[in-house]
């Protein structure tokens, strides 16, 4: 069945706009680069909205687009004249499939992290801040802070680990 | 913690992400990630966390002031000078009283004329650059397309940059496949698009363009005000020349290694309005992969629409708008 909504336009807005976190994390599994993710991602909602037709809408949203964003991450992985990470084919076609199977849970880790970011105190959230949102490098950073470029990092590294723990923590508490 | 279950792969996994990771440690990685599932699964829980941090930083969930983080490294103790420090210092002070002295007798009319271009820079006047790519990448040295090239270093040639102010701008670059891609500001929202596909608005005026403008000197060569502000404070101004007619020459060769951006930048601009009319900016940082020199050209000052800036200006009136966070 096709994609027959009265207005295609707010419908692929607003299931696009849901599912950029999950598109974008998926996109990154692949490329592992945020800006090449991100640019992307841009590819992948022009893909995706001239395709929006031919959209089953009892298929789950995100996993057709990954569809498209498996293929998009493999075209631009050839591209490349030098990969962030250099991996063989079958490796990234077992990552895409992983990566994939995760993006069903992506919402529940979003809220997760949510939650466990209000847990890091002020300076690892200002560390993160500069790392994400500024987009500064480590070494400008470290370069800013008067620290090293290790000691820099290893914030990062710790910040990452409090983080990942505290996630599989509040996905594995019943009460959720 | 669960650092101790996949310490090496956790190590290399983020060095890796953090863009720190050497051609070794990523060689390290891919093995790993070929070898088990274990490895996978955890690769993709810090890829997946690190896609997560960067969209949540934009969209504001963390910390909104950075200072407290330095204010705390400020409040922490002093680190004891190491002895190569301690080597150092002397002829710190000596290379600190070196630029004081360059300082002392850089003319005030060079500092004066900059704070003229600066001036220029921040009026609401509309300005046409054309980018041109002086010295591209060697080609022994691959581009490195894996790195914070946003737009894409390669397609700046011929490149349009519309300014009106500091805040208002937009970038058009040609693609190869004759695609245009756009990316602009008209001060209180950014947006992106390329081609015909949908159009993306971020309510944070700097969005798009962040990686452009990025501060910091690392890949700033687009944001006029903050090079020319780099410029002032950075730089070493070596030479101030009148060329021909009303316009003069400005060059400048950056103080320290450590302080990014562009080793030397060359300035040509109107004596009496400011109005910056070249920059070239050589010796680009090469982390960020794209060509070693690039020129900014001015080709026109005429009055743009009023609405130029905004992404409607760009595109047909029912063009699918996707809003970010």
């Amino acid at each position: 069945m096709r994609n027959s909504t009265p207005d295609p336009q707010l419908a692929f807005t607003r299931q696009f706009v849901a599912a950029q976190p999950a598109l974008h994390g998926f996109l990154m599994s692949l490329v592992h680069d945020t800006h090449a993710a991100d640019d992307l991602l841009q590819d992948l909602a022009e893909r995706m909205w001239r395709k929006f037709g031919e959209y089953d809408d009892r298929r789950s949203f995100v996993a057709w687009g990954i569809g498209f964003a498996r293929l998009l991450a493999m075209e631009w992985r050839r591209r490349q004249q030098r990969l962030p990470l250099p991996l063989d084919e079958e490796t990234v076609d077992l990552l895409a499939s992983e990566a994939a199977d995760r993006c069903v849970h992506h919402d529940d880790r979003l809220d997760a992290l949510r939650d466990c970011i209000t847990r890091l105190t002020d300076r690892q959230r200002a560390v993160l801040r500069m790392r994400y949102q500024e987009e500064c490098p480590v070494k400008t950073i470290a370069r800013q802070s008067n620290r090293t470029q290790m000691a820099v990092y290893k914030m990062l590294k710790h910040i990452h680990l409090t983080l990942l723990d505290c996630i599989s923590e509040t996905l594995a508490r019943p009460s959720r | 913690m669960t650092e101790s279950a996949h310490s090496p792969l956790d190590e290399l996994a983020l060095r890796t992400l953090h863009g720190i990771a050497d051609e070794a440690e990523r060689e390290a990685l891919a093995r790993l990630l070929a070898r088990s599932v274990e490895s996978r699964g955890r690769f993709l829980d810090h890829a997946g966390l690190h896609a997560m941090l960067a969209r949540e930083a934009k969209a504001g969930t963390l910390a909104d002031d950075t200072s407290a983080f330095f204010h705390r490294l400020e409040d922490s103790p002093a680190r004891k000078p190491g002895r190569l420090l301690r080597l150092w210092l002397p002829a710190a002070a000596a290379f600190a009283a070196a630029c004081l002295l360059a300082v002392a007798v850089l003319p005030t009319r060079a500092s004066a004329a900059l704070d003229r271009v600066i001036g220029a820079i921040s009026e609401t006047r509309d300005r046409t650059y054309r980018i041109e790519v002086v010295e591209p990448a060697p080609p022994h040295e691959p581009s490195r397309p894996d790195r914070g090239r946003f737009p894409p270093a390669n397609h700046l040639d011929d490149a349009t940059l519309w300014l009106r102010g500091p805040r208002e701008f937009i970038l058009s670059q040609s693609l190869p496949n004759g695609e245009t891609r756009r990316i602009g500001s008209d001060g209180n929202v950014s947006w992106s698009m390329r081609g015909t596909g949908p159009v993306r608005v971020s309510p944070d005026a700097e969005r798009f363009g962040r990686a452009i403008f990025a501060r910091n000197g690392e890949v700033a060569f687009l944001d006029l005000r903050t090079q020319l502000e780099d410029l002032k404070r950075l730089y070493q101004v070596e030479r101030l020349d009148r060329g021909s007619g009303d316009t003069w020459t400005l060059v400048g060769k950056r103080r320290s290694n450590d302080q990014g951006g562009p080793r030397e930048i060359e300035l040509w601009f109107h004596s009496g309005t400011g109005l910056l009319e070249r920059m070239i900016l050589r010796h680009l940082p090469r982390e960020n992969g794209g060509p070693r020199s690039i020129a900014i050209v001015l080709q026109s000052t005429e009055p743009l629409p009023s609405d130029f800036f905004s992404h409607q200006s760009h595109h047909e009136p029912g063009r699918t708008i996707l809003p970010e966070p």
